[in-house]
């Protein structure tokens, strides 16, 4: 049923691409108020993913019931062309206390791994096109990826295609592509992938983000 | 079992791809697979040691050289976008695996310490890992 919803709201946010929600930051309200435990660092993340998904709003009615929305442990260790936009979350002294406990647990193990492929953003073939996988060592319940391709032009990055992933298999190994057809290939441009993916284990919510950054002949 | 379509063949062991991509690891003698070769370094423990494998991570990568407590150096080279060792001998203490390019500078390493971890697979430096597995 969650999937045929998810379905529905992918069918609507093509239509109204690549604008967001009105706000899309009601899910992280929603779920403060619901008591669940939010990650400063993972807001930016919710604010960005799509509407209607559990991660930019846990309590949806078709998602799983989790108790806490954390970003991935092991941010620091994460390549600072990698790291989602969190500058103000990191200033404050909330959450640089917060960075000192990710630090310290750093060392643990992971049971989840995504990369943008490090070839990836990349031309070919008229389009501008770009590479992901995740995996789980570890049974998890719930799995959604978001992979983003945005251009950057107007002194900002824009979306211009987004695909979003709910495999039926959430333990398999995953992998997906995006690809935009370059309206140009006489401009060059700077072009982002970024794939977003979170999941559920243990009754807690996990996000975690890959990007990578590249020129191409691709307006 | 889905079958792979073969990209390194050693000692009787295949690493092959399935058609989604997944790199996995058959025992071609038995028939049984002996499991996923997704992450940067997957060891396998086999009859008479243990098995190295991964995937091509980055572009360059070319030659994959393997450290083991007694033995400083052994080079596989990448092929078909995997690399794979021959079974070689199973002791305590770490595996380092070096990612070298063609000019054999390296890239990134990654170890392995199938004594403490058991045979868990190492994501190298590319990967993001996230759920940790106590929390």
């Amino acid at each position: 049923m969650r999937r045929l919803v998810l379905a529905a709201l992918v069918a609507g946010l093509a239509v109204a691409a690549p604008a967001q929600a009105q706000n899309p930051r009601a899910g992280i309200e929603h779920a403060k108020t619901a008591g669940i435990f939010i990650d400063p660092l993972v807001e930016p993340l919710m604010a960005e993913a799509p509407a209607g998904s559990c991660l930019n709003d846990p309590t949806e009615q078709d998602c799983p019931r989790v108790r806490a929305v954390v970003y991935a442990p092991d941010f620091f260790h994460v390549p600072e062309s990698q790291r989602p936009p969190v500058a103000s979350a990191v200033a404050s002294r909330k959450a640089s206390k917060r960075a000192a406990r990710i630090r310290a647990r750093a060392a643990v193990v992971f049971n989840c791994y995504l990369k943008v492929n490090l070839t990836s953003p990349y031309y070919s073939a008229g389009y501008e096109q770009a590479d992901g996988q995740h995996y789980c060592l570890d049974t998890i319940t719930d799995l959604d990826l978001y992979f983003v391709l945005y251009k950057y032009y107007n002194y900002k990055w824009n979306n211009m295609a987004y695909r979003w992933f709910y495999p039926t298999n959430v333990n398999a190994y995953w992998h997906g592509s995006i690809r935009y057809a370059c309206v140009s290939t006489s401009v060059k441009r700077n072009w982002l992938a970024k794939l977003s993916s979170w999941v559920v284990y243990k009754g807690t919510l996990y996000a975690a983000v890959s990007q990578r950054e590249h020129t191409d002949y691709c307006g | 079992m889905i079958p792979a379509r073969p990209l390194i063949v050693v000692a009787g062991l295949t690493l092959g791809a399935l058609p989604n991509g997944q790199l996995v690891v058959d025992d071609s003698g038995s028939g049984q697979r002996l499991g996923d070769a997704i992450a940067t370094l997957t060891p396998f423990p086999v009859n008479d040691g243990v098995v190295l494998a991964g995937q091509q991570e980055r572009p360059d990568h070319r030659i994959t050289l393997i450290v083991t407590p007694t033995n400083t150096g052994m080079e596989y080279p990448v092929k078909n976008g995997a690399w794979m060792t021959e079974p070689i001998p199973y002791e305590a203490g770490p595996i380092t695996m070096i990612a070298k390019d063609r000019d054999g500078r390296e890239l990134f390493r990654v170890e392995a310490r199938p004594d403490v971890d058991g045979f868990r697979p190492v994501f190298g430096p590319d990967w993001v890992g996230y759920v940790p597995t106590a929390d």
